[in-house]
C-alpha cells in the first residue's frame, strides 16, 4: 500500500517538525519506515527520492537536519497533492431542484451587510435589516437559510421581522429548509418554524400540528394547540388541551377555542374566566367573535360587585375579577356593561377600596360610553364622593348637553374646596395653546359657552385661560399681558403660553411684549429652544428681523444663538402682511417649519 | 446623463455606507436647491452640512465617459455623500430647476479641455515614439543584494523554528519571531514577509492545536520551498542583472513584485479587446498583508479561460478605495493584461464598457467549460503539485446532474457519469453546498458549475466548492 505508506510518512515528519529536527537523526520511528519506502521505490522513480529524502533526514548532523526535514516534507506533500481521491462511494440519487421561483440575486455590497444582520450578532442590525425589507434586498435566495436561523434571534425584534415578512415572502420556496430545520423539541424558534409552516402550507400542515401538540417541547405544543384553532373539527382535542397541566398550553387551547367560535368552546372559555384561569382568558374572550360570552364576563363582574363585602374590598385581589372582565370588553359597549360601569361608580366601596387602575380603566369606559344613559349618568356623578368625578361628569356633559346648560350647572364649583377640581377638569378636555396653534388641522369636538373664559381670568387659571382664548378674544389681553409682565422668562411655560395666547388674539402688543420678556429674562438659563418657543419666536412680524438679531449677541449659548439667528432669517423672507398675526403668516411660518 | 441610473450611483459609491448616507441625504430633503442645466450635462446643488455654509456639488457629464464630480466638502472620500446624494435626489425624481451653467464651473470645464487636449498630444507623441523603459542596473544589484540578505534572515528564522520544533512555540518565541519578522520589511521581499506573517499568525491561534500543527507545518514545507526556489532565482539575478524577470510563474509576486502596466505589456502580456463576464465574486480579509482583498472569477468569453481580478485595500486606506462588487453585466476591456500565473491568472484593465449578456453570452461561457472531470483532475493535480502554485484553482465544469448521497453529501456527475465530491472547502470559510437544494428544477441539469478545488490533507481528498452555476438562462450565484 504505497498512499499508506506516504500518509504514516507524512505523520511521522508532522511528529518530527512538534517535537524539533534535532531529534531527527536515527529517530526510531522513521527508521521502521524506511524498508517499505525503499522497497516501493525499487518499482518508482518518485519513491526512490523519497527514500533517498528519508536517509539524508535520518542521517543529518543537527545543524542540517531541519532542512532536510523541509526538504523531505516538500517532497512528500507534492506526491500527496496528486494523490487527492475523488471516488464518491454509495448509493446517490439526481438531485431534483425546487419548483419556480425568482433567485432575486442582489450584488455583493447589498448581500452581504444583510446576511451578517440575519446572522452575526452586533448592534444596529435591524435597521440594516429594515432597510433591506423597504429596497426588496431580502428577496435573494441566498438569505432564505439566514433568515430562518434568525427565528432563533435573541434579539426579539430580529426573529420577529424574519417571521412577519421576510421568510413568508420567500413563499413555498423556503418550506423545505423549514421542514428540514423544525425541531419539535425546540424553543422559541421553532414555534416560529411551525407558524410559518402552517401559515405556507395551509391545512396541509395538520397532521404535522397534531404530532407537534402531542410530542413537542412545551413550547412548540403552545404554537400548534393555537394554530389548530383555524379548524373547527379539532374541538374536543382542543377542550382536552384547556385541561393541560401546563400554562402556555391552556392560555394556547383558549385562544384557539376563541377561534373555533363554538358554543361548547365559549363554554370552556368562561369556565376558565370564572376560574384561576381568569387572567388567561381574558384575551380568548377579547378576540371572539362571540359577543354573548363578553356579556357573560360582565355579569359575572357584576355579581362580584354586588357581593363585595366590606372587609374584602381592601385587597386589590377582590376587585381583579372586575379589571379582567373590563380588560375583556375591549371595544364593545351595551347595556350589560353600562349596567356594570354604573354599579360600580354608585357603590361606596368603590370609590373607597378599588385599585387606582380600576378606577382609571372603569372612568375611561365610562367617558367612551357615548350612549344617552351612560352619559346623563356621569354628569349626574358631579357631586358624588367630594369632587372626584368631576372631571368625568364636565366630560360627558360637554359632549351631552348645551355650552349653556353645562355652564349653568358647572360654574357653581369655582366656590372654594371644588375650585381646583373644577380647573383641573377644564384642562384635561382642552389641549395647549401650542398643539393648537401649531398643529395643521383644527377638530372642534365641542363648544363652551364664552362665560368660562371670564371665570377663569377671575379664578386666575393662566393655563386654562390660554388653552380657552379664541381668535379674537380681546377681554383676555389685559389679563394676558400682566401675566407676562409678571414672569418676563422665557423659561417660564406660563409666561410661553400667556405669549402665544397673545398672538393668537390678534393683540398689536403681543411682538413687543415677546420682546420685552426676551430682554428682561435671564439668558444663561436658555439653553436650548424648545419646539414651542421657536414657534412663539417665530410669530414676530419681518420687521422685528434686526431686534432679534441684537438680542442674539447677548445669548450665552452658540447653539441657541444659532437657533435664534435661523429663526431671523426666516423673519427677513417672510412677507409684509399689515394685519400682523394673520392667519397667512402662521400657515406661512408652518411651511418653513416642517 | 443617459446613464444616470440609480444602479449606476450605487456603484460610484466607495462602500455601502456611503450608499446609505448619500440616500439618507436625498431622502430627509437635505439640498436647500438642486439645478440642471439645459442640456442635462450637468447636475449641480447645494447641501447642508456642520458648516455654516452649504456645500456645493456638481455632476458633471458634459464628457459622457469620464464624468466629473466636484463637492466644496472636505471629505476625503470620493465621490462623498454630498455628490451621491444630489444623484440620488436625481434619480429619484426629485425636482431640478433648470438653470444656467456657473461661472466657477465654465472655468474648470475650459481648463479641463485644455488638459485633455495636452494629454491627447502627448499620447500621440508616444504612440509614434513610445519611450524605452530602462532599468537603473547598479539599483537593481543593490536591490538583488539586499533581497538575497532579506532571504537569508527569513530562512535563519525558518531553520530555528524547525529546530526546536513547534512544540515549544509559546507566547515569547512568537513575540520575538514577529519583531524580527518585521525587519524583513526592509529587504524588498514583501511577500516572503507576509508568507511569513500568515506562519506566525496560524501559531498564535492556538484554539485547536492539532490543526494548527498541521497548518503551521504546511506553511512552513511551503515557505522552505519559496525561499529555496526564490534564492535560485536571485542569484542568478546577482549573477547576470540582464536576466528578465520570471513570467512563466509567480515567483516574482511571490517574492512581492508588484507588476506594472508597462512591464506587462512590454512582456507581451496585454491583449487587445477582451470580453469578459463575472460569474463569482467574494471580498476577504488578508491578515497576513494586513488588507482587504475583492477577488472576482471571470470567463473569457473568447477564450473560455477563468480569470481573476484582485483589488488590495489596505485596512488603513480601506474607506478611501472603492470596495469592489458583483459585476452582472459582460465587461468589454479595451485592453486586458494578464499577469503571470497559473490555471487562473490574475487580470487587470483600465477601460471598460459594459453591455447587458444575453442567451448567447450564456451559451458561449458554456461552451468553454470542461466536459471532462478526469481531465479536469488532472489539470488541477498538476497545478497543486507545485508546491509555489495556487492551491485553489477554480474550473469551469459542464455536468450532467447533481447528486446526493444519504447522508447529504454532494456530487457532480459529468456526461460520461464520473463523479467529482462536492463540499465546502476550509478556505473559503464560506458554505455553498447548502444552497444547492433550493436551486431551480431548470438548472441542475445539464449546465456548468464555477467551482473552486482543494486538496485536503487529512483526508486525502480533492473536492471542489461550488461558486455559482453557468445556466442558458443565466449565472445563479451561491457565493456573491
Amino acid at each position: 500500500m504505497s498512499l499508506e505508506t506516504l500518509h504514516e510518512l507524512d505523520r511521522e515528519t508532522r511528529r518530527l517538525f512538534i517535537a524539533g529536527s534535532k531529534l531527527a537523526r536515527g529517530d526510531l520511528r522513521l527508521t521502521k519506515l524506511l524498508p517499505a519506502v525503499k522497497k516501493l521505490g525499487e518499482a518508482s522513480p518518485v519513491f526512490a527520492r523519497v527514500a533517498q529524502a528519508v536517509e539524508l533526514t535520518l542521517g543529518a548532523e543537527p545543524d542540517e537536519a531541519d532542512t532536510r526535514l523541509l526538504d523531505l516534507s516538500a517532497l512528500l506533500h507534492s506526491i500527496m497533492h496528486t494523490q487527492g481521491r475523488t471516488d464518491v462511494p454509495g448509493e446517490v440519487s439526481p438531485l431534483e431542484g425546487a419548483d419556480s421561483f425568482d433567485y432575486g440575486m442582489q450584488p455583493y455590497r447589498k448581500l452581504k451587510p444583510v446576511i451578517e444582520a440575519l446572522t452575526v450578532k452586533g448592534q444596529g442590525r435591524m435597521e440594516v435589516i429594515r432597510q433591506a425589507c423597504e429596497e426588496g434586498t431580502v428577496r435573494d435566495y441566498r438569505l432564505i437559510l439566514p433568515a430562518i436561523a434568525a427565528l432563533d434571534d435573541s434579539y426579539a425584534e430580529i426573529p420577529e421581522i424574519a417571521e412577519e415578512k421576510i421568510v413568508p415572502g420567500f413563499g413555498q420556496a423556503a418550506l423545505p429548509a423549514l421542514l428540514a430545520s423544525f425541531r419539535p423539541d425546540g424553543g422559541k424558534g421553532d414555534s416560529r418554524r411551525l407558524r410559518l409552516i402552517h401559515r405556507l402550507q395551509g391545512e396541509a400542515a395538520k397532521a404535522l400540528l397534531l404530532r407537534a401538540a402531542e410530542e413537542g417541547s412545551p413550547e412548540v405544543r403552545a404554537a400548534a394547540v393555537e394554530q389548530l384553532g383555524s379548524y373547527a373539527d379539532q374541538e374536543s382535542f382542543l377542550l382536552a388541551q384547556a385541561d393541560e397541566k401546563r400554562k402556555e398550553v391552556r392560555r394556547a387551547a383558549l385562544l384557539a377555542l376563541a377561534r373555533v367560535g363554538t358554543p361548547a368552546a365559549s363554554d370552556r372559555i368562561y369556565r376558565a374566566f370564572a376560574s384561576k384561569d381568569r387572567e388567561l382568558a381574558v384575551e380568548p374572550i377579547r378576540l371572539c367573535a362571540d359577543e354573548e360570552l363578553s356579556q357573560r364576563a360582565v355579569a359575572y363582574a357584576r355579581t362580584v360587585n354586588e357581593n363585595m363585602a366590606e372587609d374584602a374590598a381592601k385587597s386589590e385581589e377582590a376587585w381583579a375579577p372586575i379589571q379582567s372582565a373590563l380588560d375583556a370588553l375591549g371595544d364593545r359597549k351595551s347595556t350589560e356593561s353600562t349596567a356594570l360601569l354604573k354599579e360600580l361608580f354608585s357603590n361606596p366601596l368603590f370609590a373607597a377600596h378599588a385599585p387606582y387602575w380600576l378606577q382609571r380603566t372603569a372612568g375611561d369606559r365610562l367617558t367612551d360610553d357615548d350612549g344617552q344613559d351612560a352619559r346623563s349618568f356621569a354628569v349626574s356623578l358631579a357631586d358624588n364622593n367630594r369632587g372626584r368625578y368631576l372631571g368625568i361628569s364636565l366630560y360627558a356633559a360637554v359632549r351631552s348637553m348645551t355650552p349653556a346648560e353645562v355652564y349653568e350647572r358647572f360654574s357653581k364649583y369655582k366656590v372654594t374646596g371644588k375650585r381646583k377640581a373644577l380647573a383641573e377638569s377644564m384642562q384635561a378636555l382642552l389641549p395647549t395653546i401650542s398643539i393648537t396653534m401649531m398643529r395643521e388641522e383644527q377638530e372642534e369636538p365641542f363648544r363652551l359657552d364664552p362665560r368660562w373664559l371670564e371665570l377663569f381670568i377671575e379664578q386666575d387659571e393662566l393655563e386654562v385661560v390660554t388653552r380657552l382664548v379664541g381668535d379674537f378674544d380681546r377681554p383676555a389681553e389685559r389679563y394676558l399681558l400682566t401675566k407676562c409682565e409678571a414672569k418676563p422668562q422665557l423659561a417660564e411655560e406660563g409666561t410661553v403660553h400667556a405669549l402665544l395666547a397673545l398672538f393668537k388674539i390678534g393683540s398689536k402688543q403681543a411682538p413687543d411684549m415677546l420682546m420685552h420678556v426676551l430682554a428682561a429674562g435671564q439668558r444663561r438659563t436658555i439653553y436650548y429652544l424648545s419646539p414651542e418657543q421657536r414657534y412663539l419666536l417665530g410669530l414676530l412680524p419681518g420687521s422685528y428681523a434686526d431686534k432679534l438679531e441684537q438680542y442674539t449677541e447677548k445669548l450665552h449659548y452658540p447653539s441657541v444663538r444659532e437657533q435664534v439667528l435661523e429663526i431671523v432669517s426666516e423673519l427677513r423672507e417672510k412677507p409684509e402682511d399689515g394685519s400682523g398675526g394673520g392667519k397667512g403668516i402662521v400657515e406661512w411660518i408652518k411651511q418653513r417649519m416642517y | 446623463m443617459n446613464q444616470l441610473t440609480e444602479s449606476y450611483v450605487d456603484s460610484l459609491a466607495l462602500n455601502a455606507a456611503a450608499i446609505k448616507n448619500g440616500k439618507d441625504l436625498a431622502r430627509k430633503k437635505s439640498f436647500q436647491s438642486l439645478s440642471r442645466t439645459e442640456d442635462g450635462t450637468l447636475l449641480f446643488g447645494e447641501c447642508k452640512g456642520s458648516g455654516k455654509e452649504p456645500y456645493r456639488c456638481s455632476a458633471d457629464f458634459v464628457n459622457p465617459d469620464s464624468p466629473a464630480f466636484r463637492c466644496s466638502c472636505p471629505s476625503r472620500q470620493f465621490p462623498c455623500k454630498h455628490l451621491l446624494g444630489l444623484m440620488y435626489a436625481y434619480v429619484s425624481g426629485s425636482p431640478f430647476s433648470v438653470a444656467e451653467v456657473p461661472q466657477e464651473i465654465a472655468d474648470k470645464r475650459e481648463k479641463a479641455e485644455k488638459r485633455e487636449e495636452k494629454k491627447r498630444d502627448a499620447a500621440t507623441a508616444e504612440r509614434a515614439e513610445p519611450a524605452k523603459r530602462k532599468t537603473n542596473k547598479s539599483a537593481l544589484v543593490k536591490k538583488t543584494a539586499a533581497q538575497l540578505e532579506g532571504l537569508e534572515i527569513a530562512e535563519k528564522l525558518l531553520r530555528s523554528l524547525v529546530q526546536s520544533g513547534l512544540g515549544s512555540v509559546d507566547k515569547k518565541t512568537i513575540k520575538l519571531l514577529s519583531e524580527q519578522c518585521k525587519q524583513l520589511g526592509n529587504y524588498y521581499i514583501p511577500g516572503i514577509q507576509a508568507a511569513f506573517r500568515a506562519l506566525l499568525l496560524d501559531l498564535e491561534a492556538d484554539r485547536d492545536r492539532e490543526a494548527m500543527y498541521t497548518r503551521a507545518v504546511s506553511r512552513m514545507t511551503l515557505l522552505h520551498s519559496l525561499l529555496k526556489k526564490s534564492r535560485e532565482h536571485l542569484t542568478a539575478r546577482r549573477e547576470n542583472p540582464e536576466l528578465p524577470m520570471d513570467v512563466d510563474s509567480t515567483l516574482e509576486e511571490k517574492i512581492g513584485h508588484a507588476w506594472q502596466i508597462a512591464e506587462l505589456r512590454e512582456r507581451g502580456l496585454a491583449h487587445a479587446d477582451a470580453r469578459l463576464l463575472q460569474l463569482a465574486f467574494r471580498s476577504f480579509e488578508d491578515q497576513a498583508r494586513g488588507e482587504y482583498v475583492d477577488e472576482g472569477y471571470w470567463i473569457e468569453l473568447a477564450t473560455g479561460r477563468i480569470r481573476v481580478t484582485r483589488t488590495f485595500r489596505p485596512f488603513r486606506a480601506a474607506k478611501h478605495i472603492r470596495e469592489e462588487d458583483s459585476v452582472f453585466d459582460v465587461v468589454r476591456a479595451g485592453e486586458l493584461l494578464v499577469y503571470p500565473g497559473d490555471l487562473n491568472a490574475r487580470v487587470r484593465w483600465e477601460t471598460q464598457t459594459f453591455e447587458k449578456p444575453d442567451a448567447q453570452t450564456y451559451d458561449s461561457a458554456l461552451s468553454g467549460a470542461v466536459r471532462s472531470f478526469p481531465d479536469a483532475i488532472k489539470q488541477v493535480k498538476n497545478q497543486i503539485k507545485n508546491p509555489l502554485s495556487d492551491k485553489h484553482p477554480v474550473l469551469l465544469l459542464a455536468f450532467r446532474e447533481i447528486v446526493v448521497d444519504g447522508e447529504g453529501r454532494y456530487a457532480l456527475a459529468d456526461e460520461q457519469g464520473n463523479k467529482l465530491p462536492l463540499a465546502d472547502i476550509a478556505y473559503l470559510e464560506q458554505p455553498t453546498t447548502h444552497l444547492l437544494p433550493l436551486l431551480h428544477r431548470r438548472d441542475v441539469k445539464g449546465q456548468a458549475m464555477l467551482a473552486m478545488f482543494e486538496h485536503d490533507a487529512e483526508g486525502g481528498r480533492l473536492r471542489a466548492q461550488p461558486l455559482s452555476l453557468v445556466c442558458d438562462g443565466g449565472v445563479v450565484r451561491l457565493l456573491y
